[in-house]
């Protein structure tokens, strides 16, 4: 579906003082650089609490969607056409691009836990036309690894000033006209700080410490990804540093600002125009910074050194924008339908899955942190969480070696989907939640079913093992919903 | 086939002790494809019936059940140790008695040594009088042979009965040349100063009073001292009197091990070899292993700590996944994990939190966060894991992973690696070894390239997995 | 059947016909502290030649009268090969801000320093040199040290170069087996530094962290809370279920009933369960 035409509903509310006219066949080009005041007047529908809670929204679906797409893009690499020579450097990217996901995926908390703070709800969304307004610096597209995508994920990540000679280069092959290029998630998260540090705007009064045991902290969901073990080798691949995933859990104005400052500024490199670091002999100066901008460049520049014919043989033939819905072929379609049977069905688990994930995360958020600090069933949502984040990887693992479409006529693979649910609204009352866990278990229990039944090899050990698992989990949810309602944590919301 | 070599497999044999006449008999832990998360079943398997009195193995037979214990007493796991020869530069096989003769030999030119020890005692008293040993003469025959630990300080008359072994004869069912070894029957015996039936008062603790306690330096009364970097590591750990942690009620048990040795007179030419047997305590959650073993030391002491490429497989990565997800499972987590309160109750616990604060002084804080770590919340995370693994996706758990050198790190992130809340032999933080480490980090590093294999048909279950 | 006689690893785990899993060195412990089975560290302690090490410690315990070494009895060797046998204690002290910083504790350890389990620490040595003659670099204390001794650069160290053991036996065509060596260790010392009795262990160690082996928490469901609860396996009874967190607590085995009665009182676990 092209989206061209249309607009997110965020737009109205940022643009209505705008000078800037909104040009659809154009999207890339409509940066707009506010040149006076944007707390100037207030805002159109909004007032400046609701307007922080909306940009903080927009922050939400950005880094989701940037999360997703890197996923995607890491899990294509590989394949059996990958040159030998190349495997351990594109291993290694693998390695880097999923630890700049999971530092996403630390910003997406952090952000969640300012909508908390604020006494606003969560947002999981992902909407399509995101890329529609301002901040947004690409329309999301799930596309293989290859220069362009790298191109454009450099990009998404640039600093403000960046003047590099491959910048030139690698806005070219993002297809950003270079005037106009500016980092508008660096600009989200500026705008955001400032708002929130205008107490004029903003009393004291609507920064809610009491939200705190709601929030997701480092020590439940950081995973040991932590600050301090930077310089640390990831194990799997050597000379590959471990992430470092910021969750920050808020109390007041003055912890708000400080975490999204440290989230912008992951994003971007601090000193606007450094070079790409080069990574001979593999070791990075110590004082380096790791932006997300410099260690993409990095990979963009080992790519690029690639002979011309090899750069397109570092990921897998994966279809862009793969999807499980009928799309009659067309010129200008840009999604790739999954027509091959067996592909579309582990398409449609890995979007069950990927609800799973999010519904757990969800919930957890409803959920206090016990006040006597004792385990809750909370632990074992946000152990599920993860255990979902694990099942997204291994089906996406099965997705990239199927063909897209049942006649094999294209050459393309089949690729994680990432298709959103028809919705993420939890059900108000504790019990329904659990409920809804167990409708989602029992569409997984049928899916993987008619999976297993034509299933072989690791496939078939894999479906086996998630049967397993999802029964266990269901019988643990029969239970605590059998026994009592002391099973429906008093206070939950 | 001319035997040019013999070997006595497997070369490190665990007894397990028990009181039952009735050694316990084979069985399999196997994972059941169709319920890969699920405790390893436990199957009932091919098993020997001997004859104590002749020797020979009289009926070979799959039990119905598998029994851990009969009558209240737990059966003692009695190895069988075979005799193999080396036929050809590269090739092992049984030896038999057909094999024997073709080579113009029989059973009877077969002998066995068996010694063992328990050394205990003089572990920590460093006495030598106090070694308790037993060294059997050559066995040729296939009677039953007790195997006594005698000891210097023991009263006259007195041993320690540490088992018996038995060279189990060769009949035209069952040619081959083995050994059994039961170990023993898991009884406490004492010390005492008077000679024991002087009108001793009864410790209703023990099967018999062995010990001379009446000399210098005795066990009876030892006292490891706290300041002595020679005592065991952790000590005291010893019966004690019930006023006094250090002081030695004087008790003894009947583990021991030692070396087995098997000889073939070939004409003059005698061909021997080894193997290693010892007697522990039962294996009380048989259809669970241990995340890290005396194979796994032994691995890596004999190929050191880095694997090969061709060695990457992924099923002994899952193994190990396997292993830790067994032991966590019979593990009360939050109350490893040092939760300041569990279910109410105020916990001191020892554990792994306490230990840390005991021995450096590191502040006694919770590992993780005590929100997560019910057993039943954390074992559904390492059947994710587990789950994903056998879907043939690379292991991503190299990162968190406890490296042997970071053992020292008592940081919230350096306590969070895996394996935690566990102990290792270092008495810090567990690591696995170097060698389990590396074969993670490569296996890890695999299948990205790799196109899907074409299954075979039939194959429903990928590999041979779930034996220990 | 055959055996490939290169294959060592199939010849340790051989699992000769009638014997339950049980008996092989897989299902043996080996974090040992001091070990269930086996107390393995001490396969390690005559690791050099001439020298006999603490299996827990890097401190000399004995010497070979004949050796030219004998005077580094009770001295501490610190590297071997460059690679040091302790670590840094590094963590938040008791009391203190919550900022890591080197733990040490007098007099014991004034260096705040930890000796690593020889069978990791030497584990690339062994591989490099274990039965060669090529004599390894290694550093002791300069002095006899009873307690943990850390490597500060200023400290006087004695070097010598020792011979590194095979723990292994070799054939007589010199090629090596993988059975224990009898010169290694002797028969009694893989069980010596165990608890005397075993069951002592039971009830003070409060051994975890070999679950496996020896459960710690049984019977386990999902309770009224959505959590867990159990019994412990020392539990005399089984009902109510409770967990008791007090090792002292008369509801568990004890010490007499470990000794006396522990066959009929320590129960077999099968898929988390009492087995019948």
């Amino acid at each position: 579906m092209s989206a061209s035409g249309q607009l997110s509903s965020y737009s109205r509310h940022l643009r209505w003082l705008s000078v800037s006219i909104p040009q659809p066949s154009r999207p890339t080009a409509r940066a707009t650089v506010p040149a006076q005041d944007p707390f100037a007047f207030p805002p159109s529908e909004t007032n400046w609490h609701d307007h922080a809670v909306m940009l903080l929204h927009i922050a939400a679906e950005i880094e989701h969607a940037l999360m997703v797409e890197y996923l995607f893009a890491a899990y294509t690499l590989g394949g059996p056409q990958v040159p030998p020579q190349h495997q351990m450097l594109v291993r290694r990217w693998q390695e880097v691009i999923l630890g700049v996901a999971k530092e996403e995926m630390g910003h997406l908390i952090t952000v969640q836990n300012v909508l908390t703070l604020l006494g606003a709800p969560i947002n999981l969304r992902r909407t399509d036309y995101s890329w529609t307004i301002d901040f947004y610096p690409f329309r999301f597209t799930l596309e293989r690894l290859a220069p362009d995508t790298l191109a454009t994920f450099v990009c998404a990540e640039s600093p403000a000033k960046w003047t590099h000679a491959s910048a030139t280069l690698i806005r070219r092959l993002a297809k950003v006209e270079a005037r106009h290029v500016v980092n508008r998630v660096g600009i989200l998260y500026g705008r955001l700080v400032k708002l929130l540090a205008r107490r004029d705007l903003l009393p004291d009064s609507v920064f809610d410490a009491s939200t705190k045991p709601y929030q997701a902290t480092f020590d439940v969901w950081g995973r040991g990804y932590r600050s301090g073990q930077r310089g640390q080798q990831a194990g799997n691949v050597a000379r590959t540093l471990l992430p470092e995933v910021l969750i920050y859990a808020v109390d007041s104005r003055e912890s708000a600002v400080n975490a999204l400052s440290e989230v912008g500024e992951q994003g971007e490199a601090v000193d606007s125009d450094l070079p790409v670091h080069t990574t001979s002999g593999g070791r990075r100066a110590p004082d380096e910074e790791d932006s997300h901008f410099v260690r993409f460049s990095t990979i963009f520049r080992q790519l690029y050194q690639l002979p011309p014919r090899h750069r397109q043989l570092v990921a897998r033939p994966v279809g862009p924008n793969p999807s499980t819905a009928y799309q009659p072929e067309s010129a200008e379609s840009d999604s790739t339908w999954i027509s091959h049977k067996e592909a579309r069905m582990w398409s449609h688990l890995f979007n069950l899955r990927y609800r799973m994930l999010l519904v757990n995360l969800s919930h957890a958020y409803r959920l206090p942190d016990p006040a006597d600090q004792g385990p809750t069933a909370k632990g074992s949502l946000v152990n599920r969480t993860f255990g979902e984040m694990y099942n997204l990887r291994a089906i996406a693992g099965q997705l990239v070696q199927l063909p897209a479409d049942a006649g094999r006529r294209s050459g393309l693979l089949a690729g994680p989907p990432f298709e959103m649910p028809y919705t993420l609204d939890l059900p108000d009352r504790e019990k329904e939640r659990w409920l809804l866990h167990q409708d989602l278990l029992e569409a997984a229990r049928n899916l993987v079913a008619r999976l297993q039944a034509n299933a072989r090899g690791e496939a078939a050990d894999y479906l086996n093992a998630l049967a397993n698992s999802d029964q266990i989990a269901g019988q643990q949810i029969d239970r605590m919903l059998a026994t009592s309602s002391r099973a429906i944590p008093v206070g939950a919301t | 086939m001319r035997i040019l070599e013999l070997r006595l497999l497997p070369t490190l044999a665990v007894g397990r002790l028990g009181g039952s006449p009735s050694p316990m008999d084979n069985y399999e832990a196997v994972v059941d494809p169709a319920h890969p998360l699920e405790h390893r079943q436990l199957i009932p398997a091919e098993t020997f019936e001997v004859n104590t009195r002749t020797g020979e193995i009289v009926r070979v037979f799959v039990p119905t059940k598998v029994r851990f214990t009969v009558k209240n007493l737990v059966r003692p796991v009695a190895p069988f140790l075979e005799v193999w020869a080396r036929t050809s530069p590269t090739t092992l096989v049984p030896l038999t008695t057909g094999l024997l003769r073709s080579n113009k030999l029989s059973a009877t030119d077969v002998s066995w040594r068996v010694h063992v020890a328990n050394l205990k005692l003089t572990r920590r008293t460093g006495e030598d009088n106090d070694r308790i040993e037993a060294e059997t003469s050559d066995i040729t025959d296939h009677s039953r042979r007790e195997l006594r630990g005698t000891c210097i300080n023991f009263w006259k008359g007195k041993y320690l009965p540490l088992g018996w072994v038995q060279y189990i004869k060769p009949t035209k069912d069952f040619p081959e040349i083995r050994l059994r070894f039961t170990p023993g029957k898991g009884l406490v015996y004492g010390s005492s100063r008077r000679r024991p039936g002087s009108g001793l008062r009864r410790d209703p603790n023990l099967a018999d009073v062995l010990y001379n306690g009446r000399h210098a330096n005795s066990w009876l009364g030892h006292s490891d001292k706290n300041s002595d970097p020679l005592t065991t590591v952790p000590s005291p750990i010893y019966a004690h009197t019930p006023s006094d942690r250090q002081n030695s009620r004087g008790y003894i048990d009947d583990e021991c091990d030692g070396i087995v040795e098997v000889s073939l007179n070939a004409g003059g030419n005698v061909l021997s070899a080894q193997a290693r047997i010892g007697a522990g305590p039962p294996h009380y959650a048989p259809d669970s292993f241990p995340v890290r073993t005396v194979a796994d030391e032994l691995e890596q002491a004999l190929y050191g700590p880095v694997i090969s490429r061709s060695e990457a497989d992924p099923d002994k990565v899952e193994e190990i996944v396997r292993r830790a997800f067994e032991t966590v499972r019979l593990m009360n987590t939050a109350v490893l994990n040092g939760n300041v309160e569990v279910k109410g109750q105020l916990n001191l616990s020892s554990n792994m939190v306490a230990q840390d604060n005991l021995d450096t002084n590191r502040s006694s804080d919770p590992v993780m966060d005590p929100a997560l770590v019910d057993n039943l919340a954390l074992l559904n995370l390492h059947q994710n894991v587990l789950t994903a693994l056998r879907s043939g996706t690379a292991p991503w758990i190299t990162d968190v992973l406890r490296n042997y050198d970071e053992v020292g790190d008592l940081t919230d992130v350096g306590r969070r690696k895996m394996p935690a809340l566990m102990r290792g032999a270092d008495g810090r933080h567990l690591a696995l070894t170097r060698r389990q480490i590396d074969l993670i980090r490569k296996v890890g590093q695999g299948p990205i390239f790799s196109e899907r294999p074409r299954p075979k048909k039939g194959n429903r279950v990928s590999r041979k997995r779930g034996r220990p | 059947m055959k055996i490939e006689a290169k294959n060592l690893t199939a010849q340790l785990l051989h699992r000769a016909r009638g014997n339950p899993p049980s008996t092989l060195a897989n299902s043996a412990i080996s974090n040992c502290f001091p070990g269930l089975e086996f107390d393995f560290r001490n396969i390690w302690r005559r690791l050099f030649v001439g020298i006999e090490l603490h299996e827990a410690d890097n401190i000399v315990v004995a010497v070979d009268p004949r050796s030219p070494y004998k005077s580094l009895l009770h001295h501490r060797l610190l590297k071997v090969a460059d690679q040091p046998t302790i670590v840094p204690v590094v963590g938040p002290l008791d009391g203190g801000t919550g900022r890591a910083v080197r733990l040490t504790s007098p007099p014991d350890n004034p260096d705040g320093v930890w000796t690593l389990e020889w069978s990791n620490a030497m584990a690339a040595i062994v591989h490099k040199y274990a039965g060669r003659k090529t004599r390894v670099r290694c550093e002791f204390t300069a002095r006899k040290a009873m307690n943990a001794v850390g490597l500060k650069t200023d400290t006087k160290r004695k070097v010598v170069y020792l011979r590194v053991r095979s723990i292994f036996a070799k054939n007589s065509g010199g090629a090596t087996i993988p059975v224990i060596d009898s010169e290694a260790v002797l028969p009694g010392e893989l069980t010596q530094s165990l608890c005397s009795p075993w069951q002592n262990d039971y009830r003070e160690c409060l051994c975890y962290y070999w679950a496996s082996s020896r459960p710690d928490y049984v019977n386990v469901e999902l309770d009224d809370d959505g959590v867990s609860t159990g019994n412990n396996w020392l539990s005399l009874k089984r009902e109510p279920k409770e967990y008791f967190l007090n090792a002292g607590s008369p509801a568990l085995i004890t010490y007499a009933g470990l000794f006396r009665e522990w066959q009929s009182r320590l129960r077999f676990i099968i898929g988390g369960r009492d087995a019948d």
